[in-house]
């Protein structure tokens, strides 16, 4: 079978993998590759045809695929190789990789280093238990994307989508704008799971109902979706009797979680935090095995492409230096815990000797908080689960951090911020 | 006498979200109450008087390798355009190739707003051969 | 049309009387409603056990021919190439009074010659053969000859095989009435025209009890009893590696926690007695006692909620009768009904086969055997699940479509879908049962929108005219901007 030598082997070539595939090059790595299973580059942002992208890292209100377009320009530029329409199959600890396409067929890739940039998939219905019939009709939000955007189709013309995140919420625009009648977004949470701006410029702009409080609790079509089943939802999230209705539709769009890729990661042995279900990284982007890196959604589900594209950066030089012999271990290794109001913070480890900056998503909305961890205290204003938090650990700050090896970052609510 | 029309608004310029009640005057926003701070009123005044919006959407492509492009404006157009300018791009396809930039529709609506493709789709090369 | 024998129901029964008389030199066809084989409720959703033969009363039709077909099972899944592992299987019982129960299957199992039956009391042994077993379990018959399979591959890999001998098949075909002539058939007729024979074969499933009502007043009535089930990610470990059921009920056998031949984990099915043939719902009552009713027997299934893939449930044909129905119409010469086949439906099929030949002969049919009868099929490659991952380099130079996967779930080649196309398959269900693209953890999500385009092609038909299981089932409803442009709505071909 085919062998291959690379410095640098990102998998993965969407925003997370070619910025690291060219912050590696940048970094003095010489032979970088990356694979990618579709037929073109850029991951999900080909699809993702709204603008808001590239606000931070280019000052510009892009869309996804011009947002995209620059890293592949750049990344071509610099002379990073590409093997598309090709699978990773196996990751060996030691840095290898199987990959099958049709051109070579199986091969296997000996790397100095490895980037994890697999993205994220889609909860389905299936995991959620909807029950009900399985007509034809139920589509992921993505899947929708990719069906409409990329390909052309209408996948529905009356349409409930489940799930008020991000995802959703633009789907519901993107059904409204080729004339389809989106009759709701249904949302279990008594708040939306997407950006205020997107419950306006998708929703309220189009006259679709927002059903806070609400699930959907069946199914129906022998078929295809001829209707679902809503319902009112308690306190804790349970359908109440009584409260069921109908809602006649022909298609039923998921937007109800993203969970990141990791069968590789998991056959490496990588160890996956439980909360983000991506690997724990320390604040250089690499894995519990070393040489091996990851980036973007692959270590936790993203709002912002431009934090994705932050994450592929430091990953990649990462990997170039590592690649190079030159990536010293870590002073020390910090592991941050998520405190109280914390749902979980990437990096996991940090050096507490340098400046750094976590991310982290809180567990409920809040107006005021204080983020802490030890002795250092950040206030944030108006915090939301759908929005990651940056903490930035100045100089410093870092300073205040001093040899603890475990270190809690909680969440106080205050009054005011001054 | 004017007459005083007050509405609510969710100012979307910062994470904060703040909700802001506008008073508007023979359709002119007058005064903003709810505001954290002065970057809202431009946005919450543009949005009570003139709401604006980005428009983006796909088009056809003949002969290309994708049979559909994105596309989106160059500048934002009046919200209650956007279906309008929806219903004017599905008349409308496109041959390829197209390049990234390229304008598929100028002056879309009389607008002053151009509709370009957000993406390059190449050519087919002969038809049936892969 | 002409036929020597028409079959009428290609479910799992249907297909494997179908390759049975496809040894013989006379002209079968079957007809089905459905678009595909196996799409009918009681072989696609069925737990897919080949059971040992010990629930059924010795003397009954079920015991007749539930261990003759376990045996021939053996031979037939690996000559058709269909998967089958005889992993076993136990019946525990939880409280000391199911203990009784436990005797009295060993005692059925004997007089029905169900080989190495024995009921297992130590408890050591018991957590050594299945570490996630109840430690609350008091005893368990320990049947070794009980397998699993896949029940819609089954009948599948049984249809082409008995394509392959010469049996022709027609889908999206109902039968509509049955030509009666001084009192024997003549022919049948169809939603697609009329067939000319002498013989039907009744395996109808569900509705056996209307077809077997177009030769005369009815001896039957099937009435559907729906079961659901939850299928695992394989990531759920081995939580069984028999086929774990609870001591039985007197209308079912239990909810099962099984191993599946791919490595996933089956629980299910519940029973509950529905009017509608039609109610392919499941329910969240019905997924709630599921659920609990295998937390019962696996008590670490609990913490394994956020592992289930999807639900689903099938119907059962439960015969008035309370038993199959398997004979030659008493009134009618050349009307043969194999109806009311629920569990062990599939176990008995084979035997079942050889018994409707019997039938036949004794009805006049003239069955000469085939000097050229292939028992082989070979079944679809599938590079990237081999063992020996390597070995499939030289598959993949042949056929460069084997290099390409699609479905990176199931790690699904190009190559095996389209071989699939090839072999008949005309539906996203019908790629998905010969493949398993879309069975993953994703669901479809990712190769979903490749296999449409897939199938476009190979089968050179707009995409928005693909169905997920046929007729009304698009997966699509158009092309973009129809729903905005005045004209060109090429797209609207309903």
């Amino acid at each position: 079978m085919a062998e291959m030598t690379e410095d640098v082997v990102v998998v993965g070539g969407g925003a997370a993998g070619l910025a690291a595939a060219i912050r590696a090059k940048e970094a003095g790595a010489k032979r970088v590759l990356v694979l990618d299973r579709n037929s073109e580059l850029g991951g999900i942002l080909p699809q993702c045809i709204h603008t808001g992208f590239g606000l931070h890292h280019f000052k510009e209100n892009l869309t996804g695929p011009e947002y995209v377009s620059r890293f592949v320009d750049r990344a071509r530029a610099l002379g990073v190789e590409f093997k598309l329409d090709t699978m990773a199959l196996r990751l060996k600890p030691e840095r290898e990789i199987v990959a099958a396409n049709s051109l070579d067929g199986l091969f296997r890739i000996r790397a100095k280093s490895v980037v994890l940039a697999m993205g994220c998939r889609e909860r389905t219905r299936g995991a959620l238990g909807i029950p009900g019939e399985r007509p034809a009709g139920i589509f992921t939000a993505g899947t929708a994307q990719r069906l409409m955007d990329v390909e052309g189709f209408m996948p529905g013309r009356r349409v409930v989508i489940l799930g008020s995140g991000d995802v959703g919420l633009i789907m519901a625009r993107r059904f409204a704008v080729e004339g389809a009648k989106v009759e709701a977004a249904i949302e279990v949470l008594p708040y939306a799971g997407g950006l205020p701006r997107n419950v306006i410029q998708c929703l309220e702009d189009f006259g679709i109902p927002l059903l806070l409080n609400h699930t959907v609790t069946a199914v129906y079509g022998a078929e295809r979706v001829s209707g679902v089943s809503v319902a009112n939802v308690d306190e804790k999230g349970s359908p109440i009797s009584g409260t069921e209705r109908t809602i006649p539709c022909d298609t039923l769009i998921l937007s109800v979680g993203l969970i990141p890729e990791n069968e590789l990661s998991e056959e490496a042995g990588i160890i996956l935090d439980p909360t983000t279900g991506g690997p724990v990284v320390d604040q250089r982007m690499e894995t519990s095995v070393g040489g091996i890196f990851a980036c973007g959604n692959a270590v936790h589900v993203h709002d912002l492409v431009d934090h994705v594209t932050e994450t592929g950066m430091t990953a990649g030089w990462s990997a170039a230096r590592f690649a190079l012999d030159e990536l010293e271990p870590l002073k020390n290794r910090i592991r941050l815990r998520p405190g109280p109001g914390v749902r979980y913070v990437v990096p996991q480890i940090i050096s507490g000797d340098e400046p750094v900056t976590v991310y982290l998503r809180v567990r409920n909305p809040v107006r005021n908080a204080m983020i802490r961890a030890g002795n250092i205290a950040v206030p944030v204003r108006a915090a939301r689960p759908a929005e990651t938090v940056t903490v930035d650990f100045t100089e410093k700050r870092v300073e205040e951090l001093s040899g603890e090896a475990e270190l809690e970052i909680g969440l106080e609510e205050i009054e005011h911020i001054d | 006498m004017t007459e005083k029309i007050e509405r609510t608004i969710t100012c979307i310029v910062c994470p904060v979200g703040c909700e802001a009640t506008v008073t508007m005057e023979g359709g002119k926003a007058v005064k903003a109450e709810g505001l954290a701070c002065s970057r809202g009123e431009e946005y919450v005044f543009g949005e009570v008087e003139a709401p604006m919006r980005d428009f983006f959407s796909i088009v056809g492509i003949e002969g290309g390798v994708a049979p559909v492009c994105p596309v989106r404006s160059t500048k934002p157009i009046p919200k209650d355009r956007i279906m309008d300018c929806s219903r004017e791009l599905a008349e409308l396809t496109v041959a390829a190739p197209v390049r990234i930039g390229d304008i598929v529709m100028h002056n879309v609506l009389g607008l002053g707003v151009d509709l370009v493709a957000t993406r390059s789709i190449e050519a087919l090369r002969d038809k049936g051969s892969e | 049309m002409k036929a020597g024998v028409v079959i009428v129901g290609a479910g799992i029964v249907g297909s494997t009387i179908a390759r049975e008389l496809s040894k013989y030199e006379t002209d079968v066809v079957v007809v089905e409603k459905e678009t595909d084989v196996a799409f009918g409720s009681p072989t696609k959703a069925n737990t897919g056990v080949i059971h040992p033969g010990f629930d059924d009363p010795p003397g009954t039709v079920r015991a007749e021919h539930c261990s003759r077909g376990n045996a021939l099972w053996h031979n037939i899944a690996r000559e058709v190439a269909a998967p089958f592992e005889e992993v076993g299987s136990l019946v525990v019982a939880l409280k000391d009074e199911e203990v009784e129960v436990l005797k009295e299957l060993k005692r059925r199992g004997d007089a029905n010659g169900v080989p190495d039956l024995e009921i297992v009391v130590d408890n050591g042994k018991l957590r050594r053969m299945e570490p996630h077993l109840n430690t609350g379990a008091v005893a368990a018959l320990l049947a070794p000859t009980a397998a699993i399979t896949s029940p819609y591959e089954l009948a599948i890999a049984m249809m082409e095989n008995a394509v392959r001998n010469g049996v022709r098949t027609c889908f999206e075909t109902e039968v509509t009435g049955i030509t009666v002539k001084q009192d024997r058939v003549r022919g049948i007729q169809t939603t697609r025209g009329e067939i000319e024979v002498q013989f039907v074969i009744n395996a109808a499933g569900l509705w056996a009890d209307r077809v077997s009502a177009m030769v005369g007043p009815n001896q039957f009535t099937i009435h559907p009893r729906k079961g659901e089930y939850y299928i695992l990610d394989k990531k759920a470990g081995d939580l069984a590696r028999h086929v774990i059921f609870p001591a039985p009920s007197p209308i079912s056998k239990g909810i099962v926690v099984t191993p599946t031949v791919e490595g996933n984990t089956l629980v299910g099915p519940n029973a509950q007695d529905i009017d509608d043939k039609r109610d392919m719902a499941t329910t969240h009552s019905g997924l709630a006692e599921v659920w609990a009713g295998a937390c019962k027997l696996i008590p670490s299934m609990a913490d394994k909620k956020n592992m289930i893939i999807t639900n689903f449930c099938g119907l059962r044909p439960e015969p008035d009768t309370k038993d199959f129905i398997v004979g030659s119409s008493q009134t009618i010469r050349g009307f043969i009904n194999a109806a009311g086949m629920r569990s062990p439906g599939l176990t008995a099929a084979p035997s079942v086969a050889l018994k409707v030949v019997d039938l036949l002969t004794e009805s006049g049919a003239e069955l000469r055997r085939k000097s050229a009868f292939d028992p082989r099929r070979k079944p679809i490659d599938k590079p990237m699940r081999r063992p020996d991952l390597m070995s499939a380099q030289s598959l993949i130079k042949q056929d460069p479509n084997y290099g390409y996967v699609v479905c990176r779930c199931e790690h699904v080649t190009k190559g095996e879908i389209l071989e699939a196309i090839r072999r008949g398959a005309t539906t996203l269900d019908g790629v998905k049962f010969r493949t398993r693209a879309g069975m993953g953890r994703c669901q479809g999500g990712f190769c979903g929108p490749h296999v449409l385009k897939l199938m476009s092609e190979e089968l050179a038909i707009p995409a928005q005219s693909i169905t997920k299981r046929g007729r009304g089932s698009r997966v699509l409803l158009g092309r973009a901007k129809e729903l905005l442009s005045g004209g060109d709505s090429n797209g609207r071909d309903d």
